[in-house]
C-alpha cells in the first residue's frame, strides 16, 4: 500500500555550504556542512516557526575544513547523572569533534573522549550506538580514510569503591573507553559504518563495494559481502555508501553504486544470505532489466522505528520509501529547489554554476511518531532529508492511524 | 709537507697541539662577489676573477680553500676538499657543484650565449648535479655570492612550457604572437609587458589539460571567434613563466582601458585543485575558477575513478592547510565525500 508524506516545514540555504548529513535526536534535528557549523533545529517549534527557522538554529562552528558526517546520542544515564546529549562531528581533516549539548542553557560543551594517539588518524564515518540495556555499555564506532574501525565504549561515570562505605559511590564522568579495532587488510576507504546492539554486530562499508560485518563483543569479522553491484555498460563503480541493521538488527541494507546508478541490496543477518534488491522499474516497462533503487547514487538509508520500512535518498533528488517484507516501493518523495517556501532561500544554482534544480538527497533520516508538534505527528512518523542546495526538509506522513 | 705520526708526536705534547698541527692552513676565498653597482666589470669577469683564485689555491698553492659564502643558504664557509673534526654539514659535492655551475655560467655569459635554462644547465654534467633542484639550489646560491636580483641576471630563464593561442596579433615583452596558431609562451622581462593590437575585453581561458587547449584551438580553428580571446595551457602544474605570463596579463588589464576576464578549467581532483590553488596564489582571485565540477562530469554519467589513497591526503591537507576559496573547497569536499574523481576530458573533448 503507498504512503503520501507531505511536506511539514523546510529550510532553505540553511548552511553557507553543501549540507551532507543529518541526525535526528528528540529535542533537536541536527545538521552540518562543508561550512564548518552544525545547526541545531528545534523538532518542537518547526511547523510553529516555519519563517523563522533559520534565526531560532543553534549554531556552533566546528572546524574550517568542513563537516561531513554528524551524530548523536541522547540518553538518560543512571546514577543521577540524568540526561545528556553528545552530538559527534567529523571534519575533513580527519578529526572528530564532541559535544555535549546542555539543553536548559543551549550551551555547547567539548568534550575531548579519544586518546591522542587515535586522533592522529584520518576518520571518516562515525554513529552512537545507543544501548537499552543498562548493564551494556553504549558504544561509539568510527572508521578511518585507510578503512579500519575503531569501537569505544561510552561511561558516564566513574566508579569509586570506598573500603569506609560498604557502597560504592559513582562520580559523574563522560569519557570513552578503547574498545578495539577492526583492521583492514587492504588500505581502502571505509565509507560508512553501522552496528546493532540487539544483535551485537558491527557492518562497515568500503569504497571497493565490500561490507564486512563483525562481531560487536569480540570485533572479529563474521561475514564479507563483495561486489553487490551488477556490471554492464559504464558500470565503473560500485562503491558502498550506506550500511544499515534494522532496529531489531535481523536485515542489513546495503546501498552501493552500480555505475552512475544506485543499487539498495537487503541480507538477512543470521546467516549472511542475500534476500534481494529494491528496485523500480527501468526503461523496459513493466520488467526489471536493472535492480537500481535510484538513478543516481544512493547516498543515504533509514529503518522506521518498527522496521517494516526503509527509506532511501540519492543523487537523483528522490526520497524513496520502501516495504521491506514485500520490497515494494511504496512512495517517492520529488525534491525540487522551488519547492522551499521562503522564496529568498530558493538555490538553484551553486558557487560554480551547477545546476540545482533538482538537488541530490545526501542524507534521510526517519522520525519517530511524536517527535514533532503538531497535528498528525503524534500518531504519524516523518522523514527529515539534507540536499545539495543546502536545504532541510520535514516531511509526515499523511493520513491517522 | 708530509710528516710522519712519530714525527708530529714528538713535536707536540698535548692531543689538541697534534690536532692544531694536522690542521691545513687553507686559503680563504671570499666569494661574496663585488654588486654590479660596485664595480664596472661585466658579470663573466666577475665570476671568471673568483674562480681564478680558487684555481690558483689548487694549482699552485695545493692548499684547501675555505670558501665564505655570506649569509645565504651556507652562512658557514665551504671547505673543500673538507678537513676538521666537526660534522660535515654539506654534500661533499656542493663545492664542486658550485665551481662547475659557475665555470659553465662563466663561459656562457661570456660567449654571449643566448639564454640557458636549468634543465640545459643540468644536463651539462648530469653525473655531477644528480638532479635538476641540486642545479637550482646551487644557482640560488651562486645569485646570492653575486647580489643579483633575478637569476635571469645570469641568463638562466625558466623552460618554456606553456602554450599560448591567441584570436589577434599581439606583441608580448617584443615578442609577437601570432594570430590563430600555437605558440610557446614567450620571455617577458619585468615590467615590459604589452599587449597591441587589440579592441574590446579580452576573454582568457586557461585550461590544465593540453589535449583539451588543441581540441579547443582546433574548434576555433574552424569556427573562429570575433572577440579577442586567449587561450593558454600549463600543461598540467604551470611553470613560473605561465603564470607570469597571466599576472601580467592581469597587471596590464588593471592599468589598460582592456578589460581582461580569465577563467581557468582543471580536472575534477585533487591535482586539479591544486593547480586552480597554484594560479591563484600566484596570479590572485582575479583568476575565475570554472571547474571541472563532479556535478557537470556526473550529468554527463561520465566514467569516474574512486580517489586514491595519496589524493584522498592530498585534499585532506589542502583544505586543512591551505584554506581555498569557498568554490574549491566545495569541489575539494565533493569529491571526498563522493570518493570520486573526473577528468576535464570528458566534458570538452569530445563535443
Amino acid at each position: 500500500m503507498s504512503k503520501v508524506f507531505i511536506p511539514i516545514a523546510n529550510a532553505g540555504r540553511a548552511h553557507e555550504a553543501d549540507i551532507y548529513s543529518t541526525v535526528v535526536t528528540n529535542p533537536y534535528t541536527i545538521s552540518c556542512s562543508g561550512d564548518g557549523n552544525i545547526k541545531l533545529w528545534s523538532n518542537k517549534t518547526l511547523i510553529q516557526e516555519q519563517n523563522r527557522l533559520k534565526e531560532l538554529a543553534i549554531t556552533k562552528f566546528v572546524h574550517q575544513t568542513g563537516l561531513h558526517h554528524v551524530d548523536a546520542i541522547y540518553t538518560v544515564e543512571p546514577h543521577d547523572i540524568g540526561t545528556v546529549m553528545i552530538i559527534s562531528a567529523v571534519s575533513f581533516s580527519g578529526n572528530i569533534h564532541f559535544y555535549q549539548f546542555m539543553e536548559d542553557t543551549s550551551e555547547f560543551v567539548e568534550l575531548d573522549l579519544i586518546d591522542s594517539e587515535l586522533k592522529k588518524k584520518s576518520f571518516w564515518a562515525c554513529k552512537w550506538v545507543k544501548s537499552s540495556d543498562q548493564v551494556v555499555h553504549h558504544r561509539f564506532i568510527a572508521t578511518d580514510v585507510k578503512g579500519n574501525t575503531y569501537v569505544w565504549k561510552f561511561l558516564s561515570v566513574d566508579k569509586i569503591e570506598e573500603e569506609s562505605k560498604g557502597e560504592p559511590t559513582f562520580e559523574k564522568n563522560l569519557h570513552f573507553e578503547f574498545q578495539g579495532e577492526i583492521p583492514s587488510n587492504n588500505p581502502v576507504f571505509a565509507t560508512c559504518v553501522d552496528a546493532s546492539c540487539n544483535k551485537g554486530l558491527v557492518a562497515t562499508g568500503f569504497a571497493n563495494g565490500a561490507v564486512i560485518v563483525s562481531q560487536l563483543a569480540t570485533l572479529r569479522p563474521l561475514y564479507t559481502f563483495e561486489g553487490v553491484g551488477i556490471e554492464g555498460v559504464d558500470q565503473n563503480s560500485n562503491s558502498v555508501r550506506s550500511v544499515k541493521f534494522s532496529p531489531g538488527g535481523n536485515l542489513l541494507s546495503v546501498a552501493n553504486d552500480s555505475g552512475s546508478y544506485g543499487c539498495v541490496t537487503l541480507y538477512e543477518t543470521e546467516y549472511g544470505e542475500r534476500i534481494g534488491n529494491l528496485t523500480v522499474p527501468t526503461q523496459g516497462g513493466s520488467s526489471n532489466i536493472g535492480l537500481f533503487a535510484h538513478n543516481g547514487w544512493v547516498f543515504s538509508q533509514a529503518f522506521n522505528a518498527s522496521g517494516e520500512n526503509l527509506a532511501t535518498c540519492g543523487y537523483d533528488g528522490k526520497v524513496r520509501v520502501w516495504d521491506v517484507k514485500t520490497k515494494d516501493r511504496v512512495s517517492t518523495l520529488n525534491i525540487s529547489a522551488t519547492d522551499i517556501e521562503i522564496e529568498a532561500d530558493i538555490m538553484l544554482t551553486d558557487e560554480n554554476g551547477d545546476s540545482l534544480k533538482t538537488p541530490p538527497v545526501f542524507d534521510v533520516q526517519y522520525i519517530n511518531q511524536g517527535t514533532l508538534n503538531g497535528v498528525g505527528n503524534e500518531t504519524n512518523e516523518g522523514l527529515c532529508c539534507v540536499c545539495m542546495d543546502r536545504s532541510i526538509r520535514w516531511f509526515r506522513e499523511a493520513g491517522g492511524k | 709537507m708530509a710528516r710522519s705520526l712519530a714525527e708530529l708526536m714528538e713535536r707536540c705534547d698535548t692531543r689538541g697541539d697534534i690536532l692544531r698541527e694536522m690542521t691545513p692552513t687553507p686559503r680563504t676565498i671570499v666569494m661574496r662577489l663585488p654588486a654590479a653597482e660596485e664595480t664596472a666589470l661585466p658579470l663573466h669577469e666577475r665570476i671568471s676573477d673568483a674562480l681564478g683564485m680558487v684555481s690558483r689555491a689548487f694549482t699552485l698553492a695545493q692548499t684547501p680553500v675555505k670558501l665564505v659564502m655570506g649569509d645565504g643558504e651556507y652562512p658557514r664557509p665551504l671547505r673543500f676538499p673538507f678537513y676538521g673534526n666537526e660534522v660535515q654539514r654539506y654534500p661533499d659535492k656542493t663545492t664542486a657543484m658550485l665551481l662547475a655551475l659557475m665555470a659553465t655560467l662563466q663561459q656562457r655569459l661570456a660567449q654571449g650565449t643566448a639564454r640557458s635554462t636549468v634543465r640545459d644547465l643540468y644536463y651539462s654534467n648530469v653525473q655531477l648535479y644528480g638532479d635538476q633542484s641540486q642545479v637550482e639550489r646551487t644557482l640560488g646560491l651562486i645569485s646570492g655570492c653575486l647580489g643579483l636580483r633575478s637569476r635571469q641576471e645570469l641568463m638562466v630563464v625558466p623552460a618554456q612550457k606553456g602554450l599560448v593561442f591567441t584570436t589577434f596579433s599581439c606583441t608580448v615583452s617584443g615578442t609577437i604572437i601570432q594570430p590563430n596558431s600555437i605558440e610557446l609562451i614567450p620571455y617577458m622581462h619585468d615590467g615590459i609587458f604589452e599587449i597591441g593590437n587589440c579592441a574590446g575585453p579580452i576573454r582568457v581561458t586557461v585550461f590544465e589539460k593540453e589535449a583539451v587547449f588543441n581540441r579547443v584551438v582546433e574548434t576555433l580553428s574552424s569556427a573562429p571567434l570575433c572577440a579577442p580571446h586567449i587561450l593558454v595551457t600549463g600543461k598540467g602544474y604551470p611553470d613560473g613563466l605561465t603564470k607570469k605570463f597571466l599576472a601580467n596579463l592581469i597587471r596590464w588589464g588593471d592599468a589598460s582601458p582592456t578589460s581582461v576576464l580569465i577563467e581557468l578549467y582543471v580536472d575534477a581532483d585533487p591535482d586539479g585543485a591544486a593547480i586552480a590553488l597554484n594560479y591563484i596564489d600566484y596570479c590572485g582571485t582575479q583568476i575565475n575558477y570554472k571547474g571541472t565540477t563532479l556535478p557537470q562530469l556526473i550529468a554527463r554519467r561520465t566514467q569516474l575513478l574512486d580517489l586514491t589513497q595519496r589524493e584522498l591526503q592530498m585534499a585532506i591537507n589542502m583544505l586543512s592547510r591551505r584554506r581555498p576559496p569557498r568554490a574549491i573547497a566545495t569541489q575539494l569536499q565533493r569529491q571526498l565525500f563522493f570518493h570520486k574523481k573526473g577528468e576535464m576530458n570528458a566534458c570538452y573533448v569530445h563535443t
